[in-house]
């Protein structure tokens, strides 16, 4: 054995993976945008009981006096409305930070779920091979050939509205284009030299799935949890605003677009469209996201 | 001796990126006699592969040629410098005058058009002539390349061909103007060894009946042995050695070209231990190149004199250049 | 150096053959006959009754031109595919057990494609994974260890902390030999392993295959397209065409005096560094599709010493000695 002083890891960020990544990704502005966009909404979203100026929920704060206030009025208590208010006279800012967290909370967490449980089938299906790939393949393409906001409007409609049916009914509209796009990354990985390589050192298959294959089908499964956030946001408000996801109580960016929606056509526009920008902003700026990463990882813009 | 047809003068063709100046090509000079062939040889990132896209004028961005001349002369003695010309004169000339065989057939074929289309359309956008007399020539192209049933196969499409069927239609192509010069890069790397030998010996045929003169650009020492009549070797964007094929390859002078010679398994006598003789260390980065001779880290014959870049030293003969402070004596490698 | 009663025999495989594809079962009979084709479709024969031995320290080179079945073979040697008929026993064991590969001391090295190498993984834990499995190494010792092993393969050690993508096609390919030596094999199949390097770094490898071969007695079975190579490293040649052996036997004999003529074709016509303006001499047509084989000698389509009878049967590897080819009309006309 040597007895070489070992150089400890002095590597730059710029060589690292995490580094390299940053370098390309940054290459585009608008994915900058994005990206920075996307954190500070999940950032003012996570922190809205501190931030928002009003508990939109208690009802000790909200003045039905000042019902109805234009942006930027001053209510009773000499308080500045900056969004105006709502029919009940909640503060329209807090109500719209308050959404936005309970839009993201959804979206994040059926999302996480989706993912788990996608890329879970995906690599079985594609490592298992057979009748197990041909059972969860066809469950797939079934699920798939559905339109999304149908299924996920039949799920609420047979079990009631509430966050976790929520969260539950986007997650299984969700997890099927993980499985397949897990599957396909995994089936390329699986016939490349470093994992016959590792069949040849005798790793155990789940090490290989694990260790070797699995992290390999990430850059993909990124791209597509990308795009997915954005959906669900949009299917979450959707069905909110149709009256069929979260509870009254729990108010999401659709249900406080669907709220104003009665008084637009009488000049209190920004019930609605405050929520309608906001929720526009969320969905732009993951898209711009999703974007860049799609272009990343698609060899054929590579030069 | 006539005037050269195409003269490379001290090409340098840098990419500037945001790491700084790639010197892709750096000092780059040779030149080529109608109906010759040179082989342009070095290993990867050696500079012969943007040296071929530079005398076409596609260097992609951020590349750019920044310096010298690539002068290419019609039979009358009238020049062009190729560098000097815009976009719109260039496109002229490619597929006229000049054209290239990519080592990747499909990546100069539309999938999506028959092959007949395709030699067709490139006889009509630089000729003045009908249909018919475009589609007989494509016929006559693809016989005088070894396509068999050229009237059938010119209804095929690119995916029904075979790999080494695809390099000849692209050969074809590149033939159909008749063109002064072509540049071929790597054609026959990716096929196997008795097809290759099928397109070498079309080529060989071709270059002898028809006055075009060829670039081919290879790693491959054995096939420009055989098929070239000067060599130039390149290592880390500079010609190193210059020179009339036999003479190179028998007496190289420069020690990269002796060591690359050398490291060809399977030639000559085997050792008796079976070692082949190594040129020690990596091809440096283009990045980081070392001051001066950028050989010398590797060169078993580098002195102090090595850190100051030498210059290409043409012979008073003209047809032997070497960029050496201190060269073989010309004895065999 | 011929495989004598005196040496060893490692690997040997009998009458290896190999199909793509699955078989027609009654489902996709009856689908294809509503489709209304009444041939099966034909399957791809890669390979058609291959026998090897190779014994201990030698250097085996099996040269071929691509769709001929030397990587199929490949594979089917270290265990990574079973092949539809024949027997492969390394030291009389089978190489499978079940659906993975049985003999740690058995191993193959690829060709340089970029991704021979995990790129998720420092250099340190993918030489060392494989020992840490199996118990050849403590996790402590992994540092010394790795150094050591890059040092073997003339690497400096403090390049163990970094990733794939920042080495050269030359030093990757020395790590995963650095790789490929941590699991202390005795035998190593070659699958092209030295084809997508630069010729002054190919002989670099080259060279550092028979070092760790004096070093540590291992056996190679060498597989490649380019002869130069198989000459060079080769004690014995074995010459594929469209999944059948057609020449085998000494290589210093084989290169000297091929008998085949599809090993005439290959060693007389190929471009060689000596033949100064040659003029090239092609071998007609193009290997036939595996699809769709030629009846008989599967080379006399493009055979210039074809008869009529060529087309009958196939030949079987004929002739004296350990120096034997597969064609006839050689073997009546010497």
């Amino acid at each position: 054995m040597t007895s070489t002083p070992l150089a400890r890891p002095t590597m730059r960020f710029s060589e690292r993976p995490l580094g390299r990544f940053w370098r390309e990704y940054s290459q585009s502005h608008a994915a900058v945008f994005g990206l920075v966009m996307t954190l500070i909404l999940i950032a003012v979203a996570f922190l809205a009981p501190l931030i928002a100026p009003q508990d939109p929920y208690d009802l000790m704060q909200v003045d039905f006096m000042d019902s109805e206030l234009p942006p930027g009025a001053i209510g009773g208590a000499g308080q500045t409305y900056v969004l105006g208010t709502d029919a009940n006279g909640r503060d329209m800012l807090s109500a719209l930070l308050f959404g936005l967290r309970a839009s993201f909370m959804v979206a994040l967490s059926s999302l996480g779920i989706a993912l788990v449980f996608g890329t879970l089938m995906g690599l079985v299906s594609a490592y298992a091979g057979r009748w197990v790939d041909s059972l969860i393949m066809r469950i797939v393409d079934i699920q798939m050939s559905f339109p999304t906001i149908l299924v996920a409007m039949m799920l609420m409609v047979t079990f009631g509205r509430g966050i976790d049916k929520t969260i539950f009914a986007l997650a299984v509209v969700q997890w099927a284009y993980f499985a397949r796009n897990v599957r396909a990354s995994a089936l390329v990985e699986r016939s490349r030299e470093y994992v016959l390589a590792a069949q040849l050192a005798q790793v155990p298959t789940f090490r290989i799935l694990w260790r070797h294959i699995l992290p390999n089908c990430l850059p993909p499964l990124m791209v597509i949890a990308s795009i997915q956030l954005a959906s669900a946001v949009s299917i979450e408000a959707s069905l909110s605003f149709l009256g069929l996801g979260m509870p009254v109580t729990q108010p999401s960016l659709g249900m406080l677009i669907s709220n104003g929606f009665g008084y637009l056509l009488g000049g209190k526009y920004w019930i609605s469209v405050a929520p309608g920008i906001a929720l526009g902003l969320t969905v732009f700026s993951l898209s711009l996201m999703s974007d860049r990463l799609r272009d990343m990882f698609n060899p054929r813009l590579k030069r | 001796m006539n005037r050269p047809l195409l003269e490379v003068r001290n090409l340098q063709t840098h990419f500037l990126t945001s790491m700084g100046a790639i010197r892709a090509v750096d000092d780059v000079s040779f030149s080529l006699q109608r109906g010759e062939v040179l082989g342009l040889v070095g290993e990867s990132g050696s500079g012969k592969t943007i040296t071929g896209y530079s005398i076409l004028g596609v260097v992609d961005e951020p590349g750019r040629i920044v310096g010298g001349e690539i002068v290419l002369r019609d039979t009358e003695d009238g020049e062009v410098v190729l560098n000097h010309l815009g976009e719109k004169q260039l496109r002229r000339l490619r597929g006229n005058r000049i054209a290239m065989i990519m080592q990747d057939p499909m990546m100069s074929l539309n999938p999506s058009l028959r092959i007949g289309t395709q030699l067709v359309e490139t006889v009509l956008a630089h000729r003045q002539a009908s249909r018919s007399e475009a589609e007989r020539r494509a016929v006559d192209v693809m016989r005088r390349v070894g396509i068999p049933d050229p009237e059938q196969r010119m209804q095929a499409f690119p995916h029904e061909f075979s790999g080494g069927m695809r390099q000849r239609v692209a050969i074809a192509i590149a033939l159909i103007n008749e063109p002064d010069l072509i540049i071929a890069d790597e054609p026959t790397t990716a096929l196997d060894v008795t097809t290759q030998v099928q397109i070498l010996s079309e080529v060989q045929k071709l270059a002898r009946e028809t006055g075009t003169a060829w670039i081919w650009i290879t790693h491959d020492l054995a096939v420009v042995a055989g098929l070239a009549q000067h060599i130039a070797v390149m290592y880390a964007g500079k010609v190193v050695e210059f020179g009339a094929t036999e003479d190179l390859l028998d007496h190289p002078r420069h020690p990269y070209t002796r060591g690359l010679i050398a490291s060809i398994p399977g030639e000559g006598e085997l050792a008796a231990d079976r070692r082949l003789h190594q040129i020690p260390g990596n091809t440096p980065s283009l990045l980081n190149l070392p001051e001066g001779c950028a050989f010398r880290t590797r060169c078993d014959r580098a002195g102090a004199q090595c850190d100051i870049q030498p210059m290409l030293e043409t012979s008073s003969a003209g047809d032997r250049a070497l960029r050496c402070w201190h060269p073989l004596e010309g004895q065999s490698p | 150096m011929t495989p004598d009663a005196k040496i060893e025999t490692l690997l040997e495989m009998q009458g290896i053959e190999h199909v793509f594809g699955r078989r027609e079962d009654w489902v996709d009979k009856g689908v294809r006959l509503i489709r209304g084709k009444r041939t099966a479709p034909a399957r791809v024969r890669a390979l058609n009754g291959v026998d090897l031995t190779l014994g201990k320290g030698e250097v085996l080179g099996i040269a071929g031109e691509s769709g001929c079945g030397k990587s199929t073979l490949g594979r089917a040697m270290v265990g990574l595919m079973h092949p539809t008929g024949g027997s492969v026993t390394y030291r009389g064991q089978p190489v499978m057990r079940g659906r993975r590969p049985l003999h740690l001391k058995l191993q193959m090295i690829f060709q340089d494609s970029g991704s021979v190498l995990n790129p998720r993984l420092r250099v340190k834990e993918l030489i060392g994974e494989g020992p840490i499995l199996h118990g050849l190494l403590a996790r402590r010792d992994l540092e010394d260890f790795v150094a050591d092993q890059l040092e073997t393969v003339g690497m400096a050690p403090d390049v163990m902390n970094r990733y794939p993508h920042q080495f050269s096609g030359g030093q990757r390919q020395r790590i995963n030999v650095a790789r490929v030596l941590a699991l202390r094999p005795e035998t190593i199949v070659c699958d092209e392993s030295v084809a997508a390097l630069d010729v002054s770094i190919q002989a670099q490898i080259l060279n550092l295959f028979m070092d760790l071969k004096d070093r540590f007695g291992l056996t190679y079975a060498f597989i490649s397209h380019d002869l130069g190579v198989l000459r060079h490293i080769s004690d014995r040649i074995m010459v594929m065409y469209l999944g059948r052996v057609v020449e085998e036997g000494p290589a210093a004999e084989v290169f000297a005096n091929p008998r085949h003529p599809y090993t005439r074709a290959l060693l007389e016509n190929a471009p060689r560094l000596s033949r100064r303006n040659q003029i090239f001499q092609a071998v007609p047509g193009e290997v036939p599709s595996p699809l769709n084989m030629p009846s008989g000698c599967a080379f006399h389509t493009r055979c210039a010493l074809r008869r009529p009878e060529c087309s009958l049967s196939v030949p079987n590897l004929m002739g004296t000695g350990a120096h034997r080819h597969a064609c006839p009309i050689v073997e009546a006309a010497a």
